[in-house]
């Protein structure tokens, strides 16, 4: 009994311990991705390359940056606050159907490749950032309407039967004890839901979106390898950026989840 | 304090409370007892409607619980389960704490109250700061023990609470909350289906077979129970022995001294000054250690010590046979 005690407890300091020096790749990431949109010449001297010129956009790596990172923000913004609510509501009225409706669905639509929604919401919105935001907003909502559930139906009935026994009301039960003991589970889905659509954005250049697929598309369109890495190099670094940060924060969350549950993320 | 009213409950065909009819008084531990799948969990449930029956009444005193908002009702109940439920994002003091904070108890009252919940059940009030996750099971039903208390409530219900720790520290824990009991003098509705753990801690046993409670009565009342019975197959033939557990070797020894005053041949020879070659038995032990005693030594009679070892007596084998059924 005291040796189980002293071990667990040797694991709560490992667990702190492990806070601190983590936030240093995802600053790293941050400081690599600036220069590489601010200072792509740098990249392609030492790589020995230049693209030819023939459709390089007036427009600075920057602002494209920026406008990419605008469409992963906002339809963020919307898909995970949407996607959480729906995936409350599927779990408190599991008897309605609900639940299995939005498993099937979500299920149904994560085999969906993201270019064919994209170009499905075309006809829909019309072209530019409208359809794009729309696809996105509604594709990165899959994988966190699927943690939700998980990661509340995970959580250990007998801390839901302690809550209710002791009088907590079920909004109660919700706010203090199934959200705070889910949500590492919840945030991996957004991770996976801001990664996806990171690469997912650069298709909306297709669609008059702008962002960092501009690039990539002409180079494609000119077999110019090296205007393709103007745009892929800074969009796979900022993937890597958000993934590194909301990697970051699970650890966070799993620790003020009291080490609940015990993996240490995917 | 606590009444059940031909209380029914089913779940699809299967009738898991049918028709039981139960009386708990004030400051009285019942311990519900029955094999798994009796309706003994989902009876003591329907107390805070974590349940609520089909039909029959629950009244706690003297009102139908009905009469109370469920959320209302459980915060004046205490509530211990077998997975104990420690909230595990939560310190060992904000566990213990929840049901005050509910109540909207005042800050400094509920961290004085955490301190002394904990204390109460053994732990150092500066395990409040402990995380549920750094404690072992016993200690983890001991903080169960605290939060279910910390509200002060007359009423405790506690499902099989010291089911899933190791023997030695279940026999700690019984012994502890017995201890609290004493003490706080609660109502207290206790499941379990471990008959020494009924014979150890129940003012009244009441059990339960197949949803219907077959006997309720004090635990020595069922020693004569029918062997052919279902109450008597239950308990077991060792039932005999185990209620001895109940009773110390003092009240043995006092006894049979209370019978040497009257007239009697076996008075004369029992509560003698002690025996020198008979094997040594401690006043306190209970008459289920003395019997274990004489049978591993294959003798009839012990030398009976005090706290500082002085001899004060012979305990004979026949006074342990019969002490169970003379003492109050």
């Amino acid at each position: 009994m005291n040796r189980d005690a002293a071990e667990s407890r040797a694991d709560g300091r490992a667990l702190r311990r492990d806070w601190g020096p983590g936030w240093l790749v995802p600053a790293l990431l941050l400081g690599v991705l600036v220069l590489s949109v601010l200072r792509f010449d740098l990249l392609e001297a030492v790589l020995g390359i230049r693209p030819r010129g023939l459709l390089v956009s007036r427009i600075p790596l920057w602002e494209l940056a920026l406008q990419h990172l605008g469409l992963v923000v906002a339809s963020s913004a919307v898909a995970v606050p949407l996607a959480l609510a729906l995936g409350i509501a599927a779990v408190r009225f599991s008897g309605s159907g609900l639940r299995a409706l939005l498993v099937a669905a979500g299920s149904a639509a994560e085999t969906f490749p993201s270019a064919a929604v994209l170009a499905l919401a075309v006809p829909l919105a019309g072209f530019g950032f409208a359809p794009t935001f729309l696809a996105l907003s509604l594709y990165g909502m899959l994988p966190v309407l699927h943690n939700t559930i998980a990661g509340l139906e995970g959580v250990p009935e007998a801390a839901v039967d302690a809550a209710r026994g002791m009088g907590m009301k079920p909004r109660q039960v919700l706010a203090r004890v199934q959200l705070p003991l889910a949500l590492p589970v919840i945030l991996v889905g957004v991770r996976t839901s801001v990664v996806i659509n990171t690469a997912a954005a650069t298709l909306g250049a297709a669609m008059g979106a702008g962002g960092l697929g501009l690039p990539i598309i002409s180079g494609i369109r000119s077999f110019d390898t090296a205007l393709i890495l103007r745009g892929a190099v800074p969009s796979a670094l900022l993937a890597l950026f958000g993934d590194a940060t909301l990697r970051r924060l699970e650890d966070r969350a799993r620790r003020a989840a009291g080490g609940y549950p015990d993996g240490r993320g995917t | 304090m606590i009444r059940f009213r031909n209380v029914v409950k089913s779940y699809g065909p299967v009738r898991a409370v049918d028709g039981a009819d139960l009386g708990i008084d004030p400051g009285e531990l019942c311990v519900l007892i029955g094999p798994s799948g009796c309706g003994k969990s989902t009876l003591l449930r329907t107390v805070n409607r974590m349940v609520e029956p089909d039909s029959g009444e629950v009244l706690v005193d003297g009102r139908t619980v009905r009469a109370h908002p469920p959320e209302e009702l459980r915060r004046r109940i205490g509530y211990v389960i077998q997975s104990v439920g420690l909230f595990p994002h939560m310190s060992v003091g904000d566990n213990v704490a929840v049901v005050p904070r509910l109540l909207g108890m005042e800050k400094a009252a509920i961290s004085r109250r955490v301190g002394e919940m904990l204390e109460l059940v053994g732990l150092a009030p500066s395990w409040a700061a402990r995380w549920p996750r750094e404690l072992s099971g016993g200690e983890a039903q001991r903080v169960g023990v605290a939060r279910a208390l910390a509200a002060d409530p007359p009423i405790l219900l506690m499902d099989e609470p010291f089911g899933s720790v190791d023997p030695l520290t279940r026999i700690r824990l019984q012994r502890e909350f017995l201890a609290i009991q004493r003490h706080l003098h609660k109502t207290v509705l206790f499941v379990t289906h471990d008959v020494e753990e009924a014979i150890r801690l129940a003012d009244r046993i009441a059990v339960m077979r197949t949803g219907r409670i077959l006997r309720h009565a004090g635990p020595e009342e069922f020693v004569a129970s029918d062997a052919e019975s279902f109450v008597g197959e239950f308990l077991g033939l060792e039932y005999g022995v185990e209620i001895l557990s109940r009773r110390s070797v003092r009240e043995a020894l006092d006894y049979a001294k209370s019978i040497r005053e009257a007239p009697s041949p076996r008075a004369a020879r029992t509560g003698d000054s002690p025996d020198p070659a008979a094997p040594a038995v401690r006043a306190d032990a209970s008459l289920k250690e003395a019997l274990g005693l004489m049978a591993s030594r294959r003798v009839e009679c012990l030398s009976v010590l005090d706290e500082s070892g002085r001899g004060i007596g012979t305990l004979r084998m026949e006074d342990v046979l019969g002490t169970w059924k003379a003492c109050p």
